[in-house]
């Protein structure tokens, strides 16, 4: 789907999900015999437009991480059709495969397992360039780090030191030059906050949305964390045992939330506000997540919703467009 | 009046590391009375989980408390031998924390070791008498279907269900008080809110003294009646809840609060605090915020500032918000 509007602007999309779906073998014994699948991505579709911050939430194991993986390529799915500015990611020429890892990197959660501790900063940053432009000069490579470290807010003096001597949110930074040295389309960012103090955090995000504007970049997210979404998106999908049950704009979607599902998780999420704490209604899930090898028969929440009727049990109900742009998976909404 | 259940007088810890001394915390003192839960919150690095460690007499064989003192129902545990701690420990104070999975042996069930401690802290000899508690104790956490966990190993359950588990557990002797460090932060949302709700619920019922330790605002907004911000090891600001969040004095609690985005409102652009924590080998004259305090006077770098009670139960140590005041 991606977003036309009415007027003269339609947006072309960079990267377009096609129906994606992750099983993982469960196996057992001494023959490793097949016993099950774990369904991971259960049939996911959406795309991200340039110059735009789509983000998947949902909690553990709603599949989110593995997704980002199908998109760096790391993983290879077991259906479905990733492609990249018209191109299918899986059917990639060997020259390609460069131009698409020039293209699209990624940031991760926590810094010190990305970065090489042998390595100095401006090695680790220098390194893409190395790799994809061989007969770049010394002095140029130099005078791209040294600009880029200054724009990630890193000064000079912590370029020739490890990221071990670095604090968690300078070395994010670090992480983040090297994700963007090679001026990529689309950046990969794996909870990119998750192991960072609050007063970092706001550092770290306002460092992302600069780039973005400057760069033109887009992001996909991968986030549990609510408030970063809202703070950073333009788009929200959000997932449940492997599938999308609501996709809107960010402001729609935080504002107007349909599913039960999406309700749940943002009554739950706390604030720092104690009297609009206990002001809040909460809508309370019932249990925990069921496992993903045996997903629930009909829509996948109803154990735990609390609206869940005998259709909910039986049927899946199909992601449609609700509102203009506001996709949602749920029977309340099948029968308008 | 009875005393409170946990005092905690002018707390100074200092760990000796390969680099120097580290001085954690500097000077802290607080109470928690029954049925009360106070929140001590602050960022990496401010000495909270040290608090938390020394208020159980479990802190690490390179630390050392260098002045103060910790009264568990009216007995400073400073004083104590390894053998009298035990005693005191599990019976009159418990702690869960931020990992389930690793506050359990994974060789054992839960039954196993929820039977161990009520042997063991409450004497009771009688296996059937023992494992009647201990289905009593997994109930009361609601955990469904309390036989099946009994038999279960730490590996069967999810971390929701495991964490309730690590609850039963530190409450299976009805100690008086209980120390939570981040219980809920390798929690997803849902869950998150479902064990708030959970130790709410119990520390009402019980008349538990909850000390609650957490970076989160929120968590400390869903689930506490006062607040004790720390920055660096020392106590900065201290409260009612909405006193302290919603009407913050000190400009680190102020900026704190700013930095975290919300999803109620949109937000423009997120406020940060500039600088990083200072080098806490060193000691410093003035107020330890100083460097990094937007509002700083000229004397906040030279003397310390006291603590003192800016409005009624709202205590500050800050020389600006005391003036304005």
């Amino acid at each position: 789907m991606s977003q036309s509007r009415e007027g003269w602007v339609i947006k072309v999309p960079l990267l377009e999900v096609h129906n994606l779906v992750k099983y993982f073998p469960l196996r057992k014994g001494l023959l490793g015999r097949i016993v099950g699948y774990v369904k991971a991505v259960d049939g996911v579709s959406f795309s991200i437009s340039e110059n735009e911050t789509f983000s998947l939430v949902g909690e553990s194991g709603s599949g989110k991480t593995t997704i980002a993986r199908c998109v760096l390529g790391l993983l290879k799915p077991t259906s479905g059709r990733i492609v990249f500015m018209g191109k299918d990611i899986f059917k990639l020429s060997k020259e390609e495969i460069r131009w698409y890892r020039r293209n699209v990197q990624a940031v991760f959660q926590n810094p010190f397992l990305s970065l090489n501790p042998r390595m100095k900063v401006e090695d680790i940053v220098a390194e893409p360039l190395k790799v994809h432009y061989k007969d770049m000069s010394k002095e140029e490579i130099r005078r791209r780090v040294y600009d880029l470290l200054e724009k990630v807010g890193l000064t000079a003096d912590l370029a020739k030191r490890s990221p071990y001597d670095l604090s968690g949110g300078q070395a994010q930074r670090v992480a983040i030059a090297r994700a963007v040295i090679l001026k990529p389309k689309l950046i990969v960012l794996d909870e990119p906050t998750s192991a960072l103090d609050v007063s970092v955090q706001a550092q770290i995000l306002n460092l992302l949305v600069d780039l973005k504007n400057e760069l033109k970049l887009s992001y996909l997210m991968i986030s549990h964390d609510l408030s970063v979404v809202r703070y950073i998106s333009d788009w929200v999908a959000v997932m449940y045992l492997g599938k999308i049950v609501e996709l809107a704009p960010a402001e729609e979607l935080f504002e107007k939330p349909l599913h039960p599902y999406t309700q749940a998780l943002l009554s739950s999420v706390p604030e720092p506000d104690p009297r609009a704490m206990r002001a809040k209604k909460r809508i309370v899930l019932r249990g925990e997540p069921p496992s993903a090898v045996n997903p629930p028969a009909g829509c996948r929440l109803h154990p735990r919703c609390p609206y869940a009727s005998e259709e909910c049990k039986k049927e899946e109900p199909k992601l449609v467009e609700y509102e203009r742009g506001h996709w949602v998976a749920c029977h309340l909404y099948t029968h308008k | 009046m009875q005393a409170k259940p946990l005092v905690v007088r002018d707390l100074t810890i200092h760990y000796y590391t390969l680099h120097g001394v580290v001085k954690a915390v500097r000077g802290v003192s607080f109470a928690v009375g029954r049925g009360e839960s106070l929140c001590l919150v602050g960022e990496s690095g401010s000495g909270k989980s040290t608090i938390g460690l020394a208020v159980l007499g479990a802190l690490p064989s390179n630390a050392r408390v260098v002045s103060g003192k910790i009264l568990i129902n009216g007995v400073n545990i400073l004083e104590l031998s390894e053998k009298e701690l035990e005693e005191i420990r599990g019976k009159e104070i418990s702690m869960i924390f931020q990992d389930p999975v690793a506050s359990f042996n994974p060789l054992f069930t839960i039954g196993q070791v929820l039977s161990d401690i009520i042997k063991y802290k409450l004497g009771v000899r009688d296996k059937n008498e023992a494992k009647k508690l201990a289905l009593k104790a997994l109930s009361e956490v609601g955990l469904p279907d309390p036989e099946r966990i009994y038999n279960s190993y730490p590996h069967e359950l999810s971390g929701g269900m495991l964490q309730r588990a690590a609850i039963a557990v530190a409450l299976a002797t009805r100690p008086s008080i209980l120390v939570a460090d981040e219980p809920t932060t390798m929690l997803d949302v849902t869950l998150q809110a479902q064990i708030l709700d959970l130790l709410q619920g119990l520390r009402r019922k019980l008349g538990l003294a909850l000390l609650f330790i957490t970076h989160n605002l929120g968590v400390v907004a869903a689930i506490c009646d006062k607040v004790l911000v720390i920055y660096a090891g020392s106590v900065v600001e201290y409260g009612p809840v909405d006193e302290v969040l919603l009407s913050p004095l000190h400009p680190y609690t102020k900026r704190l609060i700013e930095c975290v985005p919300r999803s109620s409102v949109k937000t423009s652009r997120l406020k940060y605090i500039p600088g990083s924590l200072p080098d806490l080998r060193k000691d410093y004259p003035g107020c330890i915020f100083a460097p990094r305090c937007s509002e700083a006077l000229e004397k906040c770098s030279r003397i310390a500032p006291k603590f003192v009670e800016a409005k009624p139960g709202h205590f500050v140590a800050c020389h600006k918000a005391v003036k304005a005041g």
